[in-house]
């Protein structure tokens, strides 16, 4: 239990306002003019010296956008965001983008350090050589929208496998963003969605050819780093026929005081036979001790079974953000393929967290599995939403939904809202959720063998959480054990 | 040494405990015996420093430090040790790290430093395979699915890792068979040292069969009525605790 | 008034006429004016996501007059003798006639409900519904039962809703039943008010500290269109068993809006669902546990055949001072049929910390391999699932404590699965 001890004091050296990584980083960046109309979408893509046929497909997003309302959920309260009030678009100054990681800004990779990356890729980022026997990371950074490091670019290129900025995509592979783009989430699919076709400042693209593992995992840093600065991430994941690959997505961002909105869109797409696992540990700013700040995370996150026995498995550990509201889902479209989703969301403070997924059966022999562990504490509102549907085509669709929810503290709400639709009745679904506390007698059990309050508390938490950790990469589960704690900080008393 | 002094302790207005004292030395193992609803697991979870008790007169000490004012893992690193009648389950927690988690908490109390992986485990092992624990048992969660003597083994097991000071024993007997009861019994025996206190808190003398006390102290309504040898348990056994309820009211 | 709505609905203009012709006052008014402004629900309404009333009712019949002579004639001859004390209603009117004398029966009061009976609104507070308003609006002449505080009401009392046979109407009932503290009764309810006409019914249901309910609801002819609202709250310790039997159901929505208003109280909803052909029913409660220390238990069971379409929708609210709340909800469906669907939505708001709530969800078909064992000993591939189907359906049943009940119920269930619908 080194981590947890180690976590609790680090815990100790902060209270609920020294947000950990709440430092902001001195940085000169290139920016849009605040607001947003047709001419922010067309500096947005001339600043990427975009096609013209994605400039278009931009501007029908944003067209499509000023027809819509923004949606109003029933447990999540925030005051009205002024889109024109906004930066849209925000770029590390540089030339022309570094060409080695000797250019990087020796600030950005302080940046890295305290954001805690860990030490193996930041020396990958520093050029260090890396040992031939390690586990092999590539880091495609995000810093502020767009990325100025890719690592192993070689070794992926000489497996075949595609993965750059998806700005870079643009260029040097129309052909596949063409196809792929927008066929999971449509431009239409939600308001947040359809703004981030319009104004997407860069994010990641893989593409895995027919038959290969990728070699390594695939990981992206995201931060939130200038002020006032949306962030319209679009990620985009295509495994061909029989290819495998898995993708690590981190986050952290800068105390602030006004809220800043992230509204990110992640498709992903499996062929015949392939196989894509996508992790994530979610660490924004969840907001001070009066749910001031915070930012607000509205994420697109779909996954398509294309091909028959494709599989998709989508991890998730949420522990930041002042409003979560993500749906990772499934559409399981091949016959026999088969969706997953492992989450565990924490809140604390006056958090609103309100995630779920979907998993849509339309093939035959479709499976899914849906694992949730809601932590609850303070004054913050967790709700697990979820819908498990089958159609009339999906003969012997098959799935488990288990959904836990731990409260701590009576300020707190848990909140469970499963829609489960069958249309067909050879499919079998089962569904079970459990709410309950962390038992004094628990507590006092760990505390009478040594563990102070907190470390009991965590200890406990993490193993209510353990089916779903189990599920992450081992660097990650790491990761979130300590972020798990650090969350529950102060929520004992 | 375990002392305790004129001890008071009201649960929600109710008198639980009223004027206990007791002393017990280094290497001495006490019994307490008395009829249920005597107070004798309040006494235990008192020590040991559970909320929801009101102590309104008296003091514990151990080794001549004042527990009252600690909380029960600053408790557990002076070196006290419960016996739960009833321990509890923590699912998802495998029992290999609950025991690393106390050891290294408790050692870093001490300002000891934490053991090495290879050293805790050597001590697992050992300590494990004179329980007949198997060490698969150990990647189990914390109690979960459980009997009752394995549960208790379990106990045994952690009190033999950490070391205590002092340990108190709250109905070990209960919920187990007689082969069970020899374990764990010869568990308890091969941790007697002249260091250590023992205080065995039974409903039977049954266990008092396997693990021999140096003292043997009647409980009723909340105070000791009795106090004596070996011989005293023997007596209760054939007399019943009628006498000593009476007695006390 | 009725300008407050936009592009309402034929029906919607239809009972906003009916507001306007007949002016209404006090509680009427208000209802109706929350009514003129929210309409019928949609499936934009979450709560009436599966379905959607303003879609499905084109227009409103007329409103069912208190019926005259001749009605009550033909009703009549709907009503079977029984050993249970029977207390008639036609078109959602209360016909003392008709009834059973219960005068001489100790401890029970059986009247006319008033027609701004106060305890209505009170135990209606906190639902949020428009067709609780609707019924708010329009419903009268209904009977108000009464049992006196310690009172045990012996023999079942029987609140029998027959229909005028007029044609299709609009008909809106509304009853109320008092349990005094520490009251025991057994209460069922047969709905036969035939298939035609929309109906917005409401039973309120209050007990008194330690009371004891345990109720029946036999609906086997359903509405072309109808909503059933049941509406409740427990005093502390008191004790609810509700179960229903529905089918026959063209459309049917079934509401459950029951409270724990004291400490300790006990509450088991159940029913069993079973549906044929095109029929829709949806089952929908919300639970308040508003006390600490409450236990509830729902189960919900649907058997659904040829295109059917089941609904359960389950809200359990645990406010931040019901600690100690104990509270299961468990759905479970067998879909007979390829095109039969079942949709629910079991949902836990939790705000206490220290309780144990949890709910559970399943839908499948019969089990082949228990079917195999059956026809293995020579039980006939049909008589099998019969077996299997109402043994699945009657587990519903058997949170009733009076045995007299439960019987009531599995012999309607027999009587359902007599014709091989379900098989």
């Amino acid at each position: 239990m080194a981590a947890v001890q180690e976590t609790v004091d680090k815990v100790k050296t902060l209270d609920v306002d020294a947000y950990k990584y709440g430092f902001f980083t001195d940085i000169e960046s290139d920016k849009a003019p605040k607001g947003l109309d047709e001419d922010t979408v067309r500096f947005i893509s001339a600043k990427k010296n975009e096609p013209e046929w994605m400039m278009e497909w931009r501007l029908d997003a944003f067209r499509r956008w000023l027809t819509m309302t923004e949606p109003k959920w029933a447990r999540v309260h925030y005051p009205p965001i002024d889109y024109q009030d906004l930066y849209y678009y925000s770029a590390p100054k540089s030339a022309e983008g570094p060409k080695s990681l000797d250019e990087v800004d020796p600030e950005l990779l302080r940046v890295y350090e305290k954001l805690g990356i860990p030490l193996r890729e930041q020396e990958l980022l520093a050029g260090v050589q890396p040992d031939p026997n390690a586990r092999k990371v590539a880091v495609d950074a995000v810093f502020d929208s767009v990325s100025v490091a890719t690592t192993f670019k070689a070794e992926l290129a000489r497996a075949g496998v595609i993965f750059c900025p998806i700005s870079e995509a643009i260029q040097t592979h129309p052909e596949l963003v063409k196809k792929y783009l927008g066929s999971v989430v449509p431009v239409t699919d939600n308001y947040f969605a359809t703004l981030n076709s319009a104004v997407f400042s860069d994010g990641s693209f893989v593409y895995v050819p027919p038959g290969v593992r990728c070699p390594m995992e695939l990981s992206t840093y995201f931060r939130i780093n200038e002020k006032n600065t949306g962030q319209f991430e679009r990620t985009l994941i295509i495994a061909d026929k029989g290819s495998y690959v898995s993708y690590l997505e981190g986050c952290t961002a800068p105390q602030r005081d006004e809220n800043q909105l992230h509204a990110a869109v992640v498709e992903l797409i499996a062929h015949d036979d392939a196989e894509i696992k996508y992790s994530t540990v979610q660490n924004w700013y969840p907001g001070d001790s009066e749910g001031k700040g915070g930012i607000y995370n509205f994420v697109t996150k779909r996954g398509d079974c294309r091909g028959d026995r494709s599989k998709i498995s989508w991890t998730q550990v949420e522990t930041g953000s002042a409003i979560t509201w993500k749906y990772p889902s499934c559409i399981l479209r091949g016959d026999d393929s088969r969706g997953e989703f492992y989450s565990i969301a924490i809140s604390n403070g006056w958090q609103q967290v309100d995630s779920g997924t979907k998993m849509l059966h339309l093939g035959a022999n479709t499976s899914s599995r849906v694992i949730s562990k809601g932590i609850a504490a303070g004054h913050s509102q967790n709700t697990y939403r979820g819908q498990i549907s089958a159609h009339r085509k999906a003969v012997n669709a098959r799935n488990f939904t288990q959904c836990d929810s731990l409260l701590i503290g009576n300020k707190c709400g848990a909140h469970t809202v499963p829609y489960i639709e069958a249309k067909n009745s050879s499919a079998l679904f089962e569904h079970e959720a459990t709410t309950s506390k962390i038992s004094d007698d628990q507590l006092f059990y760990c505390m009478q063998r040594g563990l102070s309050a907190e470390e009991a508390t965590a200890l406990i938490v993490n193993g209510f959480v353990r089916d779903v950790l189990q599920q992450l990469p081992m660097e990650f589960a790491v990761e979130a054990q300590k972020l798990i704690a650090i969350s529950l900080e102060g929520s004992v008393g | 040494m375990l002392e305790i002094n004129n001890l008071h302790i009201s649960i929600a207005g109710k008198k639980i405990i009223d004027g206990l004292s007791l002393t017990v030395a280094d290497g001495e193992v006490a019994a307490i015996m008395g009829p249920n609803g005597s107070g004798k697991s309040t006494l235990s979870y008192v020590i040991a420093g559970r909320a929801d008790y009101e102590v309104t007169e008296g003091s514990i000490r151990l080794d001549g430090v004042d527990l009252l004012d600690k909380t029960p893992s600053e408790r557990a690193a002076l070196g006290l040790f419960l016996v739960f009648q009833y321990p509890l389950e923590i699912p998802g927690v495998t029992t290999m790290t609950f025991l690393k988690a106390a050891l290294n908490a408790q050692r870093k109390a001490r300002n000891e430093d934490e053991l090495s992986i290879p050293d805790f485990m050597r001590r697992v092992r050992g300590a494990a395979s004179k329980l007949n624990i198997p060490l698969d048992m150990l990647k189990r969660p914390v109690n979960l699915g459980f009997s009752g003597g394995e549960k208790k083994r379990m106990e045994i097991l952690q009190m033999a890792l950490l070391e205590p000071k002092f340990a108190i024993l709250d109905e070990m007997d209960s919920g187990l068979d007689i082969d069970a009861l020899r374990v764990c019994a010869e568990g308890v025996n091969a941790l007697r040292s002249k260091d250590r206190g023992l205080l065995v808190i039974t409903h039977y003398q049954r266990l008092l069969d396997y693990i021999a006390p140096d003292s043997v102290h009647v409980m009723s309504r909340g105070r000791i009525v009795k106090s004596g040898g070996p011989e005293l348990a023997l007596e209760l056994e054939k007399s019943g605790y009628a006498d000593y309820i009476e007695e006390a009211a | 008034m009725g300008a407050l709505l936009q592009n309402p609905t034929q029906a919607e203009q239809d009972f906003l006429a009916r507001f306007a012709l007949e002016p209404v006052d006090g509680e009427r008014q208000a209802a109706a004016e929350r009514f003129a402004r929210a309409g019928l629900p949609s499936r934009r309404n979450e709560a009436w996501h599966y379905t959607d009333l303003r879609a499905k009712l084109r227009a409103a019949p007329p409103l069912a007059a208190r019926p005259d002579a001749a009605a009550l004639a033909r009703a009549k001859q709907k009503l079977a003798p029984s050993d249970r004390l029977s207390i008639v209603t036609v078109d959602g009117y209360f016909i003392r006639e008709l009834s059973d004398d219960l005068s001489s029966t100790p401890g029970l009061s059986v009247r006319a409900l008033k027609a701004d009976e106060p305890a209505l609104k009170s135990l209606s507070r906190g639902a949020d519904d428009a067709l609780l308003d609707l019924n708010a609006a329009f419903a009268q002449g209904g009977v108000a039962i009464e049992i006196a505080a310690g009172a045990q009401v012996e023999k079942i009392l029987e609140l029998v809703a027959l229909d005028s046979a007029s044609g299709a109407l609009s008909r809106f009932a509304h009853h109320l039943v008092v349990l005094g503290e520490g009251a025991h009764a057994s209460l069922v309810e047969t709905r036969a008010e035939g298939a035609e006409g929309f109906g917005d019914s409401a039973l309120f249901v209050s007990l008194g500290r330690g009371a004891q309910l345990d109720y029946a609801c036999r609906s086997l002819e359903g509405g072309a269109v109808e909503v059933q609202n049941f509406v409740a709250r427990l005093g502390s310790e008191a004790q609810l068993r509700a179960v229903s039997l529905l089918a026959g159901a063209p459309f049917l929505r079934r509401q459950y809006f029951v409270s724990c208003d004291g400490a300790n109280g006990q509450i088991h909803l159940s029913g069993a669902t079973l549906l044929r052909g095109r029929e829709h029913a949806d089952v929908t409660l919300t639970l308040d546990h508003d006390a600490p220390a409450c236990l509830s238990r729902e189960t919900f069971k649907y058997v659904l055949a040829d295109q059917a379409d089941g609904v359960f929708q389950g809200k359990i609210v645990v406010p931040p001072h019901a600690q100690k709340t104990d509270g299961k909800m468990l759905c479970r469906a067998l879909l007979l049929s390829d095109d039969a669907a079942m949709s629910s939505k079991p949902e836990l708001e939790i705000f206490a910390d220290d309780v144990a709530c949890g709910h559970g969800a399943a839908c499948a078909k019969l089990d082949a391999s228990q079917l195999f064992y059956m026809e293995s000993r020579g039980i006939p591939r049909a008589e099998s699932q019969a077996i299997l189907v109402e043994a699945f359906a009657a587990e519903a049943f058997d949170d009733l404590k009076d045995e007299r009940l439960r019987d009531l119920l599995s012999a309607d269930l027999a009587l359902l699965l007599a014709d091989g619908a379900f098989t």
